[in-house]
């Protein structure tokens, strides 16, 4: 039996795409990106025991609350993104971003704002130069 | 043009190089019956950095440079000049853009080939791959 595309793995074809704040927001992918990591949201634990929950605890989930997401990425002097990032932070202002997924089709879009923590220059002797952007996801991922 | 073939061009115009081993530069086999001292170049080891939207342009490649001489002596002479004219190299090698050439190993051999004594080189190039 041959399983649809949509229900195995597939390496690659995910996408860090940055806005331009314009409207329509243009995207445009972030081709230095090596690292992606903590995409999603996690729901507060709010604890509703009362004394007739018969002993035993009692949770619910409570405001959803976006992760801090890491990029990394080669750095790559005079790009116009890196400097644009840059720029987000030292401005302390959000910007939109979407993790383009088109590994297999149907495309699935994952769209977020990140309000910008941090970026770290990290310099190396004997391999190729990175950089780092730091974000704390602002509202909620749009899933399409 | 494949790093191996243009670093091995590049050194047989390197005047210091040629003025130890002339012409005597091989790639992968050295010629059994060549005069000695003598050089050859083999690519040991490629890493290519796969990002998001594809393969970096930037690649890093281990080349073993074997310097080949009948005693230690002309050996250790014939590497230390590829050491010299090596080290903080960055800039053009023919058709490749070199970013950076780091010595990486170094060590002597006694050579299979009775009499011959090797020195061993490692180099890390990091280059501009099309």
């Amino acid at each position: 039996m041959i399983e649809s595309p949509l229900e195995t793995p597939f390496v690659g074809g995910i996408f860090w795409a940055v806005g331009n704040g314009g409207s329509p927001e243009a995207y445009t992918r972030y081709c230095a990106v090596d690292a992606m990591s903590g995409i999603g949201s996690a729901n507060s634990l709010i604890d509703v025991t009362t004394f007739c929950s018969m002993g035993v605890k009692e949770y619910i989930a409570g405001l959803a609350d976006g992760k801090q997401v890491t990029i990394g990425a080669n750095y790559l002097m005079g790009d116009a993104i890196q400097e644009g990032l840059i720029s987000d932070v030292e401005n302390k202002v959000k910007r939109n971003f979407e993790v383009q997924v088109d590994g297999v089709s149907p495309f699935r879009l994952f769209k977020l704002t990140l309000a910008m923590l941090d970026w770290e220059l990290d310099p190396q002797v004997a391999k190729q130069n990175v950089i780092k952007f730091i974000g704390k996801i602002s509202g909620k991922i749009m899933r399409s | 043009m494949r790093v191996e073939t243009d670093f091995r061009s590049w050194l047989l115009a390197e005047p210091t190089i040629s003025a130890i081993v002339g012409g005597r530069i091989f790639g992968l086999v050295r010629e059994p019956q060549a005069a000695l001292p003598a050089i050859n170049i083999q690519r040991i080891v490629t890493r290519r950095q796969e990002l998001f939207c594809g393969v970096d342009p930037l690649v890093s490649a281990d080349l073993q440079v074997d310097s080949y001489a009948i005693d230690g002596d002309g050996a250790w002479t014939c590497a230390e000049a590829l050491r010299t004219v090596l080290k903080n190299f960055s800039g053009p090698m023919g058709t490749t853009q070199v970013d950076k050439v780091f010595l990486i190993n170094e060590f002597p051999l006694v050579d299979p080939d009775p009499g011959i004594i090797r020195v061993v080189q490692t180099y890390n190039f990091w280059y501009v791959e099309d």
